[in-house]
């Protein structure tokens, strides 16, 4: 005999995964938008007039999401406006289809789609960038990249507020991968659900408390139209323990991950441990821990040849990396700049300020002199001449240099 | 989805390396060069006398640093005769012997819990077991007790509201308890030796662990009451500390499992070198640094005994419980990745406890309450989705929706349990999960649970009412 | 009576330690068996009868027993129940400590480590309390 729905006389179709009732579509239909409704209007995540950008990977999260989002917005009278925001990271064969996804969704829910593009922004797809490292570390990169690149993206725009589509699943995997990693200063913010603040824009997860399975079956039943790959640079090996052990915590106890997410939300961190300081970056001025924003410093590495750069210490890189060109300095002997202290090399080049001129090689053909590979007359980015010296000292910022492979580009310019 | 985006702001990607599969074969020992007899610390050896001397000061380290032993002070040693706890003896023998370098100056008193009824099978093994167990302890030449689990069914709270303390601290501190409790050390008469528990008891204990429905549940409330009864022997014998022998591997999984089961805020006190939820008792970790390899080589080398009793979950599925599972996760972690167990228990470190001196604490475990948090939570989430999916039923008295409690199974009967629906109430979100699988009778509750429950909310119910009560003193828990 | 049946004869039956072959393979003086002591505790012994200490002769083959084999060995012949509970692959159960003549076998070489008569390997399990 069909169980019965709990909620109405309906024969119930589904189990759901967080409480274990049965329920009829439309009362499963019902009940999930409506909690998100709920999760929204308790966390006061929207305020009528909003721009809000969704952060559309056309995979199932940010499909439903869009979906819900529209629904929720027409239902409620939440004011606010959508938009749809993609990133294009250059991985061919796995973006290309997802990007067709997301198009088809554009005309589906009827909501406006803007793309934006790593080659755009920084110069480099991933493909390229994979071709230059490597299969290893190239994660690192990619969600170092992508995160930025929402934010740009979604400030082009006007909008104030992004949201993902980070489900239940997704935030008690990283709350387990943050205490087996012992990072602290994630643990405290993984659970919270709209992290930045400070001038930059707030990111909200409406779907914190939503079931990945619930999801899955909510697209289904609704026949929503989503792609469903796994990158093809093959993902985080660690972060595939953590997701095992998530899924298999969840059979024993379906309510596990619900669980995790509260101890995510109950854990308090001693009041004298350490937590790294919010900065502004000195090359591109987006908020960073550090002097230099990892972006930076990651392409950095990338255009210059030395990709581990940000992987792992990066002052040990960074300082074998200066022994390798003082070494090969004093091979070629190559000209330096007089050591006099001039304040200013005035090449023009552009200057990440940390390693002092000359670090970033600008391709531009017109500017090679020598035809050597580097700019008259300055260090070639040994630092070890007087205007490298000099520009740390002086602190100026990088000088803004349109070519086909450059810094990070000044915030302020989109 | 790719979940990498959030590789952000400070960006230190330390994720932890793979042990590269480097030969140690014949390794010497990092302190002498003598040939090692062990590897641990990643891949550094080190010969007997070198790891003897690095467990020693790893356990005395603990203790030091502490600071919270006094000298000459007595301590409660729980003594269960495993590995973890038989090193732990050994250590503290080793320590307080007369060629010690700078010798222990706390005493030991042992306790063991006896816990074999949970198997549900009375052998003749398990009486051999046992009776080891008991040589071990009196050789030992500490002062020795016996007790057995069932007996936590027989303790009786200790009342704590202010009202109450006042007048309490003047009389013996100790609390109204009568367990039983065997002492070893007096002479050997016959219903001395460490019988079978009387089977009425036996069975009550075991008929409340089988209303358990999962695994999970019952090793958690095991785990609970276990702890509530050291804590209360240790009130009766007059003791205000108790030394456990958790490993760091035992803890790095316990730190999980208590993530995993919603005890996030309870995981500094549960992992921490020291946990004063009890009034009066606080137990301590002094081998938390040592990890369980460490641990069951030092017996295996210095010849320390050990008797193996089997738990509820021995020679079960790996998945049978999340405790289990935890443990095969984080082991087989720790052989590929041998930083697993150091870098869980230092994030450990790094959480802040919740306060502990607060007086709305669980019933149950004695942690203070994690389900204060608002709309906006797990919590939250859960009450408003159980809310959605059923049928309501709003109970006019209180205003609050009532929801059947636990699982609605496809009788959509209420348990049991909503015939005491506050109980809930007085119970941390942990506990709460673990009576949500209880289906029993509220009656086979132990009454320490039950007991204490009523008075927290009959002591909520006092605030409530505050300003409104004429009498001032009045008792609130009248016939008690 | 072929010497050369024998031989295949006894290298085929594996588990049995009779007298008449190990009398028959002194004589022969081919393929050596090899006297080892294999120890469990930690809770392992409750898999082998609850029998902590076996002393066993391995029977001799051309190869040099390594503890690789002896594993197997040890799963075909003293394992009375749940292998998967001391085994994974073809190594022991992460948990599982592995001493060689009171040695850390990962000073020893692992798996490959080359057994000799008399050696003691003790198993001891971590898992589990304690």
């Amino acid at each position: 005999m069909p169980r019965k729905c709990g909620n109405c006389t309906n024969n119930a179709v589904l189990k759901r995964p967080k409480t274990g009732d049965a329920l009829c579509k439309d009362c499963f239909y019902w009940a999930f938008e409506e909690e998100i409704h709920q999760t929204i209007v308790d966390a006061g995540l929207f305020s009528p007039g909003d721009t809000v950008a969704i952060g559309a990977s056309g995979g199932k999260d940010s499909t439903v999401l869009a979906h819900t989002m529209k629904v929720l917005n027409d239902r409620h009278d939440y004011g606010l406006k959508l938009i749809l925001l993609s990133v294009d990271e250059g991985i061919t064969g796995y973006r290309d289809d997802s990007l067709e996804t997301v198009k088809r969704n554009q005309q589906q829910y009827d909501l406006p789609l803007t793309i934006v593009s790593y080659e755009e922004l920084y110069g480099w797809t991933m493909d390229a960038i994979v071709e230059q490292i490597g299969l290893k570390n190239n994660c690192t990169f990619c969600g170092v990249f992508r995160r930025q690149a929402l934010d740009r993206g979604a400030m082009k725009l006007g909008a104030t507020k992004i949201v993902t589509g980070h489900n239940a699943d997704d935030i008690a995997e990283t709350v387990i991968m943050n205490v087996l990693r012992g990072d602290i200063a994630r643990l405290r913010r993984c659970t919270a659900i709209t992290t930045g603040a400070d001038g930059y824009l707030p990111r909200c997860k409406p779907f914190k408390y939503a079931y990945e399975k619930e999801i899955v079956m909510y697209a289904y039943f609704k026949q929503l139209d989503y792609f469903s790959t796994e990158c093809i640079y093959s993902p985080n090996a660690y972060r595939g323990y953590a997701r095992t052990y998530i899924k298999d915590l969840e059979k024993i106890r379906p309510s596990a991950i619900i669980d995790i997410i509260h101890s995510g939300e109950s854990l308090s961190v001693k009041k004298d441990v350490k937590m790294p300081q919010q900065t502004v970056c000195s090359v591109c001025k987006f908020v960073s821990s550090n002097e230099v924003c990892k972006a930076c410093v990651l392409l950095e590495g990338l255009n210059k040849g030395r990709p581990r750069l940000g992987i792992g210490k990066t002052h040990k890189e960074r300082r074998k990396w200066e022994e390798d060109l003082a070494e090969e300095a004093s091979r070629l002997s190559l000209h330096n700049t007089a050591v006099s202290g001039s304040s200013d090399c005035g090449q023009g080049c552009a200057r990440d300020e940390v390693n002092g001129c000359g670090s970033v090689f600008v391709g531009a053909d017109e500017d090679d002199v020598n035809g050597d590979g580097r700019r008259n007359g300055c260090c070639g980015g040994t630092g070890s001449g007087g205007c490298g010296t000099t520009q740390r000292e002086n602190r100026m910022p990088a000088q803004k240099v349109i070519t086909a492979r450059t810094t990070m580009r000044n915030l302020l310019d989109f | 989805m790719c979940n990498v985006e959030d590789q952000e702001r400070n960006g230190s990607e330390n994720l932890p390396v793979s042990s590269s599969g480097k030969s140690l074969t014949g390794s010497g020992c990092v302190k002498c060069g003598e040939p090692g007899v062990l590897v641990t610390r990643i891949h550094d050896s080190f010969c007997k006398s070198c790891f003897q001397v690095y467990v020693v000061h790893k356990f005395r380290s603990a203790i030091g640093k502490s600071k919270l032993i006094r000298d000459g002070e007595t301590v409660l040693v729980a003594f269960s005769g495993g590995g973890n706890s038989s090193a732990l003896l050994h250590l503290i023998q080793d320590g307080l012997s007369l060629r010690a370098h700078k010798r222990l100056r706390f005493t030991p008193t042992l306790l063991h819990i006896d816990e074999s009824c949970i198997s549900g099978v009375r052998s003749d093994e398990l009486r051999q077991k046992r009776e080891k167990i008991r040589q071990i302890m009196i050789k030992s030449g500490f002062p020795s007790y016996w007790t057995q689990l069932e007996q936590s069914l027989n303790i009786y709270p200790e009342l704590s509201s202010k009202s109450m303390s006042k007048s309490k601290s003047s009389e013996n501190p100790a609390s109204p308890n009568s367990l039983w409790l065997t002492d070893l050390g007096q002479e050997p008469a016959p219903n001395q030796v460490p019988d079978d528990p009387p089977l009425e008891e036996s069975r009550k204990l075991q008929d409340l662990i089988k209303s358990f429905k999962s695994s999970t549940a019952q090793e958690d409330f095991i785990h609970n009451l276990r702890n509530q009864l050291l804590v209360a022997a240790a009130q009766q014998l007059g003791f205000s500390k108790i030394l456990t022998a958790e490993s760091s591997t035992r803890l790095a999984v316990h730190i999980l499992s208590d993530i995993a089961q919603g005890r996030g805020s309870q995981v500094s006190l549960d992992t921490g070198i020291s946990d004063e939820r009890n009034p009066g008792v606080m137990f301590m970790r002094p081998v938390r640094e040592l990890n369980a390899k460490e641990l069951a080589m030092y017996n295996s080398l210095f010849g320390v005994d050990t008797v193996f009793m089997p738990t509820l979950t021995t020679k079960t599925s790996i998945a049978s419980s999340i405790e289990r599972l935890t443990e095969t996760f984080v082991t087989g972690l720790q052989a590929d990745y041998p930083s697993t167990v150091s870098n869980i228990v230092r994030t450990s470190g790094k959480l802040g406890g919740p306060d502990v001196k607060r007086t709305d604490k669980c019933s149950f475990c004695q942690s203070p309450l994690d389900t204060d948090v608002g709309k906006t939570s797990a919590l939250g989430a859960v009450l408003f989705s159980q809310h959605m999916s059923r049928p309501k039923m709003v109970d006019p008295k209180d205003n609050k929706e009532r929801v059947s409690d636990g699982p609605v199974y496809s009788n959509g009967t209420h348990t049991p349990i909503a015939s005491m629906p506050n109980l809930k109430e007085a119970l941390c979100y942990g506990c709460r999960l673990s009576l949500h699988e209880f289906d029993g009778d509220t009656s086979m509750l132990p009454t320490l649970i039950t007991k204490r429950a009523m008075w927290s909310i009959q002591e909520r119910q006092k605030d409530e009412l505050s300003g409104y009560l004429l009498e001032e003193d009045v008792e609130v828990n009248g016939v008690g | 009576m072929d010497s050369n049946k024998f031989t295949s004869a006894g290298a085929a039956h594996q588990n049995t330690t009779r007298q008449s072959n190990v009398d028959l393979k002194l004589k022969l003086n081919k393929f050596k068996m090899l006297p080892v002591t294999v120890e469990f505790s930690g809770g392992a012994e409750l898999l082998c009868g609850n029998v902590k200490k076996h002393d066993v002769d391995l029977p001799g083959q051309q190869n040099k027993w390594q503890i690789r084999n002896l594993l197997v060995w040890i799963k075909d012949n003293l394992i009375q129940e749940r292998p998967e509970l001391f085994l994974l692959g073809d190594t022991v159960r992460p948990g599982i400590l592995v001493l060689i003549n009171d040695a850390d076998w990962e000073l020893m070489g692992e798996l490959d480590y080359e057994l000799q008569e008399k050696d003691r390997i003790v198993f001891i399990s971590t898992l589990h309390g304690g």
